[in-house]
């Protein structure tokens, strides 16, 4: 093989990849900050979502079993909202439970749900199963300890979707901890 | 092979029915099986797929002359891969609700071979114009099959369709194995193998996993044979 043979395309394979790389350094300096705003204001916006009562959030960290957890207080002494995630069907299941300072739970939101569509996924619905079911959790309180019934406990899993319901009724448990760290068990 | 010099009709509507890219081509079937568990999802991702169809056979069309054959699948794979991100972040930026309702659809879209695939069997060897109406059509194509099959899974699997409750269960409870890989597989072979007999009726042959599609046909053995059946 001569000499052109190889640097002939091999010079237009590394053009078009420039080429391409260029765009997308361009079109990535365009809309990173905007996209980065959009989160930003999009977690805010859950959070409010999960503790209606507050008005804005400061971010807090607690050492906890070895593992550093980052939360948000209520700036106006509303509650807490943590951030938690347990392994599911299609991945890690990340949920915001929303917390008050009596220990209550006021509202509970999937951030990250890669679960199987139909199934799994309704944990994270807007419609009227996805909001009755995540229902179930509102209310509890930091003194309990949430399982799904094949476990022992009272919550009720989606049918179909056991490892999805557990991964969310895990979730909500761990922010029950947190709590019970950040408060001092007070409760 | 001697190209029949189609019409630019032809060329467009090719795609949606006679070779419908899923049921005639059986490319793109790994995205088909994975979405198709509800109508919804079947409309976004087809409308997702059909726009970086169109926008990459234009863009390969367009350098056809300039990329060595060689080098046309790196070449043809980094262009694809950098449409769909340049895309991504678009949407990303300028249209959070699509992209929240198209969510891990968006990027999947690099590796439906249905893009790839066209790329090398037509947007290489035709004009961009010709390219364009062939990436629309078999983008409809696909469209139409994932709905048809996303519909057909989410009724019998789910009693709703588009969200809609058809079937509330309380007297047929629905099939939840519909809405299962198991029940994927089934209904995609049972839909294959009606437009094979709608095929063959028409004097066609019946779909296989032949050589056209296929991108791999320059360095694979089974080409000589004639495909891979």
């Amino acid at each position: 093989m001569s000499a052109k043979k190889i640097i002939g395309p091999t010079a237009i394979l590394t053009v078009i990849v420039l080429v391409v790389t260029a765009l997308l350094v361009l079109v990535n300096g365009m809309t990173a900050d905007k996209i980065a705003a959009l989160k930003a204001a999009n977690d805010e916006a859950s959070k409010k979502e999960v503790l209606a009562d507050a008005d804005g959030f400061e971010e807090k960290t607690i050492e906890l079993d070895g593992t550093t957890y980052t939360y948000a207080e209520a700036t106006n002494g509303a509650g807490y909202v943590f951030t938690t995630s347990y392994k599911g069907y299609g991945g890690a299941v990340e949920c915001m439970t929303g917390i008050t300072t009596d220990g209550t739970v006021t509202g509970v939101k999937l951030t990250d749900c890669n679960e199987t569509p139909g199934l799994g996924a309704k944990a994270a619905g807007t419609d009227d199963f996805g909001v009755s079911w995540r229902g179930q959790f509102v209310g509890r309180a930091a003194g309990e300890e949430l399982k799904v019934s094949k476990d022992g406990g009272d919550i009720n899993a989606i049918a179909g979707a056991t490892i999805t319901s557990r991964a969310v009724t895990n979730s909500v448990d761990k922010a029950l901890e947190i709590y019970n760290a950040v408060t001092g068990g007070a409760n | 092979m001697a190209k029949q010099q189609k019409s630019l009709g032809q060329i467009f509507t090719a795609g949606i029915i006679k070779e419908n890219p899923v049921l005639r081509l059986v490319l793109g079937t790994c995205p088909t099986l994975a979405v198709t568990t509800m109508a919804m999802n079947g409309l976004g991702m087809g409308a997702a797929a059909t726009v970086v169809l169109v926008g990459s056979n234009l863009v390969i069309s367009l350098l056809r002359k300039v990329i060595p054959d060689k080098i046309h699948i790196p070449a043809y794979i980094t262009i694809i891969a950098g449409f769909v991100t340049l895309i991504q972040m678009f949407v990303k930026a300028y249209a959070p609700a699509l992209d929240a309702s198209l969510g891990i659809y968006l990027p999947l879209i690099v590796v439906n071979c249905i893009i790839l695939g066209r790329a090398e069997s037509f947007a290489s060897k035709n004009g961009p114009l010709a390219s364009v109406l062939d990436g629309l059509g078999m983008g409809i194509g696909f469209t139409i099959t994932l709905i048809l099959m996303g519909g057909i899974r989410e009724l019998i699997g789910n009693g709703t369709i588009f969200g809609l409750v058809v079937n509330s269960g309380s007297v047929i409870p629905p099939m939840l194995i519909f809405i299962l890989p198991p029940g994927g597989f089934f209904v995609f072979g049972m839909l294959v193998a009606l437009a094979n007999k709608i095929a063959v009726k028409k004097g066609k042959e019946p779909a296989k996993l032949g050589c056209g599609g296929c991108p791999m046909h320059d360095s694979c053995s089974k080409a000589a044979e004639g495909g891979c059946e």
